[in-house]
């Protein structure tokens, strides 16, 4: 199976995870390790005014470095192009990387990407040397944009953040994978399901990003090791090619000369 | 003198440097920081002092999607 490519970091894992919503830090670290996954998200706030000590709200970071893999900071709860700009900043600095997954809010009721705001801080933050892994919806002429201001990752959704529904609109989610086969496209938001995941990947999808639907598995570790069967079978699906699909039944069996081959 | 630090209203016996203030208030780490809603790199701690009424907001990582 060919690898996962980031700005020319080369990975075998088609999954990036979430490490938000678990229902404790053990479940958390045990369902990215299961996951396979070789990237994690995270993200930035007001330091708990409740911690006591040095070490009081340190558990969270600590686990996340103990797991080894790459950071993906977010600038989840951004409104505004400065708001995101001044998270990327701060998150190069805190997490020592220079990639970002901008997340931009454009309205609350379903937390669309605001399309245009993503492109104007998309444009500063490439100037600013930043690698974009912009979070936008499956329009492809947004897609476009990014495109042609240098992101080689982009991150449609499948459906709204956290809604589960998985590929709401596969026209348009396949039209952006047919019309940039060069751009390593990954399905943000809105899988629900291995299924749904399986889905993408067989559209020829890049990888997945989870949080919720592993998070909030009854049994999130077990869901994770699901995922990670369904993506990389996807895969493997899309890059071995499916058979054309036809109206008419065809044996696979052949007929001639099996022994009843005359009353046919 | 009068800050807010992470939003929480703070009595200062005295003028602050914002190097003094990080070692009082920073309880996290890593952390980074924003003084009247901007980022301020590590590399210019040194350069600010703070003023009656700032705003000091200690930033640390959590769990994100």
């Amino acid at each position: 199976m060919s690898c996962l490519d980031i700005y020319g970091t080369k990975l075998d894992s088609r999954m990036m995870i979430g490490s938000a919503l678990y229902p404790s830090p053990k479940v958390m670290q045990e369902s990215i390790q299961a996951s396979g996954a070789q990237i994690v998200t995270l993200s930035l706030s007001r330091q708990n005014p409740q911690a006591s000590g040095i070490s009081g709200g340190e558990n969270f970071w600590q686990l996340i470095q103990s797991l080894g893999l790459h950071l993906l900071p977010n600038t989840a709860g951004c409104h505004s192009v400065q708001e995101a700009v001044t998270m990327a900043q701060m998150s190069r600095e805190l997490f020592q990387t220079d990639w970002v997954k901008l997340e931009l809010v454009g309205d609350d009721f379903n937390l669309q990407p605001d399309p245009i705001d993503l492109v104007r801080a998309t444009e500063q933050l490439l100037k600013d040397g930043f690698k974009v892994l912009p979070y936008c919806t499956d329009d492809l002429v947004i897609a476009r944009h990014l495109v042609e201001l240098g992101c080689k990752v982009i991150m449609p959704w499948g459906s709204p953040i956290g809604t589960g529904k998985g590929i709401i609109n596969p026209y348009a989610t396949q039209a952006i994978r047919d019309r940039f086969p060069e751009v390593t496209m990954i399905i943000d938001s809105g899988i629900g399901t291995p299924s749904h995941a399986m889905q993408a990947m067989e559209m020829g999808v890049d990888g997945i990003l989870l949080n919720t639907a592993i998070a909030h598995a009854q049994n999130p570790q077990l869901m994770a090791q699901a995922f990670k069967g369904a993506i990389e079978a996807g895969r493997l699906a899309y890059e071995a090619g499916p058979m054309a699909q036809r109206e008419q039944a065809s044996a696979s069996t052949p007929t001639l000369d099996t022994p009843f081959w005359h009353s046919a | 003198m009068n800050i807010i630090v992470n939003g929480e209203n703070r009595e200062l016996s005295e003028r602050y440097s914002l190097e003094e203030a990080l070692e009082m208030f920073a309880k996290q780490s890593p952390f980074v920081v924003m003084l009247n809603q901007e980022f301020i790199p590590k590399s210019q701690y040194s350069q600010w002092g703070l003023n009656e009424g700032d705003e000091l907001d200690i930033i640390v990582a959590i769990q994100g999607g």
